[in-house]
């Protein structure tokens, strides 16, 4: 089985896993890092987004053999505090809530990219993530929210 | 009116390293980034799973069958949602980066070929 | 009058309360709660630190009743909302099926509110009861406010934690007083989902997230058609796979088993079990099966409309409401108008796919999954391993979203003979495509609606037929009330055989209903010259006396009285929809305006769309949607329910459709089984009419209207009428 080493939310792991294998089940079932979760296993619903060196990729299309020497975020590596999670808190984003980490990690890298995204960029960047809730007006505010409320 | 408008923008940045700097150039990357650079990668290279797209040879699929397999999907990859505008801006994106160049698409040419591709199973 | 529900007070030895008061709570394991000190019910406990401990007893999948209901204990109990703490409820029986029964139906505050008051109320007499014999003041003078007890005029308070020991010595009060609506101060404010937190860190453990030690994960290849058996499979090739353990066969071998209150919704296939999640999926795909053949495999959508035609032209029609006698007035009338609209198969393309870990032992077994019916679930379970309920430890976990889904068994009895039969705890996992292409579906249906006109326009009768798949369950056919009892009417059924398995979905049989009655409404106005709302309103304000047990002796379903509460709801939100209209056309609005109603249990919503349709190409701007739905316990998780209704709505009415071709179902993933995205969601605002009447739910009532509001709108902007969903791609209608 081969061996990758990976650099995931500032720290480095070692795991042994069929190159082929989506990071998303890397994450999931080796590393027990469940906050990505599985929705379509086709990149069209986004539940798995994580971010490669800042871009946000859908972790169930994604092989680990392609990620080796990335630096990697999941929603475990964003703190706390960050704007993006304060203002989902704030808007009360979330219903049964199994979308809204891939939704949160869209957010954060679309507001890296574009810190003041009109709404045009918003849809742009959020259809990738469904949520079947319904809870995209939410998702939009708080996108909005937390673009007036970044650290610059 | 907006579309026209447009238009006549793309038109008139006819060669790529303009192209490049131009709005629309900017909404295909981001549509590319929600869409396609998972599975297509970020300079278009693919990965183990999915092929690349950023070669000469790939670019050499005919614009129908770029537009089917966006609209209804293939036997490797599955339909995107996108709107006409989105499709026009991601195929312009992908056809103007990663050292490829090509003529800017307009998203009339692009309505047409949706309209005559959708219903002809022509492409596996 | 309108207090009747508030300044109560009840019975305690009536309502089977006294006995589970004076019980000492117990969690699952049979261990008392920590340092508790007071346990005065099966939900609360209450130690020296203060912090009131409370069980949801109920299944949370984004509805926010976890919220919900431990607002309502606290607002009971008088506590401090910072100072309560609320766990899931593992499955027992011995809450029973008041405490512990189905979520569903929009029914877990609705079901809830008497209960939990009873329980609380109780619970607080005695802290109260407390506090006054340590203050040595009577009872009276004292009462019981954010965590604390209050004596009145010495304003001493002593919080709940000092009174916790000496609470657990008082009498169980034989009656209590429920508090005033007046007093609510945790009630009707916008709380925080109590999840919110550990969704947004990533820490919300849902079934997908269960890890046990020793643990393999398996992926089935269900039968592609309900009924088909397993031939064979190549097993040997599969297992020489790197990571596969085994490769077994699922039987469902109680096909004898015809109750449908008991019969597993599992079906056939093989699982490939393995060491981790995508190693299943890719090895399941390897996997080829020979089936059994079945008369189902000739079915495509053209038999189902053969199916449809056939029973149109043959099957007897059931009469679930009659009034007067409509069959008569048919024959003499020279005026008729009649429209049929059809809802389409949709699934449920919930974004969790079903999973379910089980650890089978020789005494017990141990489940982590998520269920709406955890009862009937560990009841249909059990008869296939031929097991008693009790046999059974359910971790309820919340869910990625359910709408009806996880009302079935079929995935826990999965986790549960394959744990059975390797001696290992076993996880079954969902594909999407599991999920979408071999799961139960809402079923197409169409509504035929017809009315005799006088020269007046006058209704003198008034049938609805509905078409409708001969697995819908009985109870569901007199569900969707009616509000329009304005004259003679007939309800009949036409059950058509068929061929999918048939499940619960959001708003259930209320979509089909809203569809056709709301749309033919409409089109009635506009065939008597009359505007949309006044009609409506006119309609309503004219009704008639039914006879009083009609519709009880099979269903239970008392019309009556379902119509005291729904008729006055429904006139005060269509009378709100005429000011938004009035605003709406005052402001100027540019868009085209559309409106529908309907009922979900006691809950009246009404909708106004405003769209516009250009080169076919429709935008719907804005949804606002007013609701009577009794108080509100929380108007911010509220809100969210009717903004995800009104997405939910959307999804169906633009694009949900399960086709069948050759018997199997042909879509398997969200490129094909299309649902609303950020970009084409609009503007949604929600009001809430005031009311103190008891709460009545708010889950599913938000869907109904959506989609006759909508193409209500369209028919006035464009002058077409569209009659069955999904309607993207009619007249090559797009979406702008």
């Amino acid at each position: 089985m081969p061996r990758f080493t990976l650099n995931i939310n500032e720290i480095e792991y070692t795991v042994e896993a069929p190159e082929r294998m989506p990071i998303l089940w890397v994450l999931r079932d080796h590393l027990k890092l469940t906050g990505s979760k599985f929705g379509c296993g086709i990149g069209q619903c986004g539940a798995c987004t994580i971010h490669a060196d800042g871009i946000p990729i859908r972790g169930c299309c994604v092989p680990v053999k392609a990620l080796e020497g990335k630096v990697l975020r999941t929603i475990e590596g964003v703190p706390g505090e960050h704007p993006v999670k304060e203002s989902w808190r704030k808007f009360d984003v979330a219903q049964c809530g199994y979308c809204q980490t891939g939704q949160i990690m869209s957010a954060i890298a679309l507001l890296d990219r574009k810190p003041n995204p009109t709404e045009e960029e918003i849809n742009r960047a959020m259809k990738g993530n469904i949520c079947r809730c319904g809870t995209y007006k939410r998702v939009k505010n708080a996108i909005e929210e937390a673009s007036k409320n970044q650290i610059t | 009116m907006r579309y026209i408008l447009i238009l006549i923008t793309l038109l008139a940045f006819g060669c790529k390293k303009n192209y490049q700097l131009t709005e629309a150039y900017d909404r295909g990357k981001e549509v590319y980034i929600t869409n396609c650079i998972s599975c297509h990668g970020s300079d278009g290279s693919g990965n183990l799973l999915y092929p690349a797209i950023n070669s000469r040879v790939a670019n050499a699929m005919t614009l129908e069958r770029a537009v089917w397999v966006i609209t209804q999907g293939s036997q490797n990859m599955p339909s995107v949602d996108l709107t006409d505008q989105e499709i026009t801006d991601v195929l312009n994106y992908i056809q103007n980066s990663w050292g490829l160049e090509t003529e800017v698409i307009s998203i009339d040419s692009i309505i047409s070929l949706k309209s005559t591709t959708k219903n002809a199973a022509i492409y596996p | 009058m309108k207090r009747r529900f508030f300044i109560q007070t009840v019975s305690l030895g009536s309502s089977g309360f006294a006995l589970s008061a004076t019980l000492p709570l117990l969690d699952v394991n049979g261990v008392p709660e920590k340092n508790a000190l007071f346990e005065p019910n099966l939900l609360m406990s209450l130690g020296e630190d203060g912090i009131v401990r409370f069980k949801y007893t109920r299944h949370e999948m984004g509805q926010g009743s976890f919220t919900g209901l431990t607002m309502i204990f606290a607002e009971e109990l008088g506590a401090d909302w910072e100072k309560i703490e609320v766990s899931q409820a593992d499955y027992d029986e011995k809450y029973g099926n008041r405490l512990y029964g189905n979520t569903g139906g929009s029914g877990t505050v609705r079901r809830m509110w008497e209960p939990l008051r009873e329980l609380a109320a109780t619970a607080r007499t005695m802290l109260v009861s407390a506090a006054a014999e340590k203050m040595n003041v009577p009872i009276e003078e004292c009462f019981a406010d954010n965590g604390m007890v209050v004596h009145k005029s010495s304003t001493e308070r002593i919080p709940f934690g000092e009174l916790a020991s000496l609470a657990s010595h008082q009498e169980v009060p034989k009656t209590v007083t429920f508090r005033d609506v007046a007093d609510y101060n945790i009630i009707g404010t916008p709380k925080k989902n109590l999840n919110q937190n550990k969704i947004i860190e990533g820490q919300l453990q849902y079934s997908m997230d269960v890890v046990i030690e020793d643990m393999v994960y398996a992926c089935i290849v269900r039968a592609p058609i309900m009924g088909l058996d397993v031939i064979s499979f190549n097993s040997e090739e599969v297992k020489k796979i790197e990571g596969v353990v085994d490769v077994l066969q699922v039987s469902n071998r109680l096909e004898e088993v015809d109750e449908s209150d008991t019969k597993t919704s599992m079906r056939n296939g093989v699982a490939v079990i393995a060491k981790d999640t995508w190693t299943a999926f890719e090895a399941a795909e390897k996997l080829q099966v020979e089936w059994t053949n079945s008369s189902l495999e000739d079915g495509d959508m053209e038999s189902i409309e053969n199916d449809l035609a056939m029973a149109k032209g043959n099957s007897a029609a059931h009469t679930i409401f009659e009034t007067g006698n409509v069959p008569n007035e048919f024959k003499n009338t020279s005026r008729t108008f009649s429209r049929t609209y059809r809802n389409p198969f949709q699934a449920h393309a919930l974004m969790e796919p079903m999973c379910a870990t089980a650890d089978y032992r020789e005494d017990s077994c141990e489940i982590w999954s998520s269920t709406q019916h955890p009862n009937r679930i560990l009841l249909r379970t059990g008869i296939v391993v031929d097991k008693p309920i009790g046999f059974f430890l359910l971790h309820n976990l919340p869910c990625g979203g359910s709408f009806g889904r996880r009302f079935y068994d079929d995935f826990i009895t999965e986790a549960v003979v394959l744990s059975k039969v390797l001696q290992r705890p076993v996880k079954v996992v969902w594909s999407r495509k599991d999920e979408v292409a071999t799961s139960g579906y809402h079923a197409l249906q169409e509504e035929e609606h017809t009315v005799s006109l006088g020269e007046d326009g006058k209704i003198l009768a008034w049938r609805l037929r509905e078409y409708m798949s001969a697995q819908t369950e009985e109870l569901q056919w007199a569900f969707p009330f009616q509000v329009y009892y304005n004259t003679q009417r007939l309800q009949e059924v036409v059950q058509v055989p068929f061929r999918l398995p048939i499940m619960a979905w959001r708003s259930v049989q209320a979509h089909p209903h809203a569809l056709g009655l709301e749309s033919f409404v409409d089109e009635l106005a506009e065939h008597l010259g009359k505007d949309p709302l006044e009609y409506r309103l006119e309609l309503l304000e004219n009704q008639m006396e039914l006879p009083k047990s009609f519709g009880e002796e099979r269903f239970e379903v008392n019309y009556n009285s379902v119509k005291e509460i729904l008729v006055p709801r429904a006139i005060r939100v269509y009378k709100e929809l005429s000011r938004l209209r009035d605003q709406y056309v005052m402001s100027n609005g540019e868009n085209t305006l559309g409106f529908a109603g309907h009922s979900f249990g006691p809950t009246f919503a009404g909708q106004m769309a405003e769209i516009s349709v250009e080169n076919n190409k429709l935008k719907v701007h804005k949804i606002t949607c007013v609701v009577d739905c009794g108080l509100v316990i929380n108007p911010q998780l509220a809100e969210n329910q009717i903004e995800g209704s009104i997405i939910w709505g959307l999804s169906a009415l633009f694009y949900n459709n399960v086709t069948i071709k050759k018997g199997v179902v042909e879509q398997s993933n969200f490129d094909d089984y299309k649902v609303l995205r950020v970009d084409k969601s609009p503007q949604m605002e929600v009001i809430f009419l005031e009311s103190e009447e008891a709460p009545s739910g708010i889950g599913e009532p938000g869907v109904p209207p959506v989609a006759p509001a909508v193409l209500n709108a369209i028919y006035k902007a464009t002058g077409k009428r569209i009659r069955k969903l999904p309607i993207l791609g009619i007249d090559n209608l797009e979406l702008a």
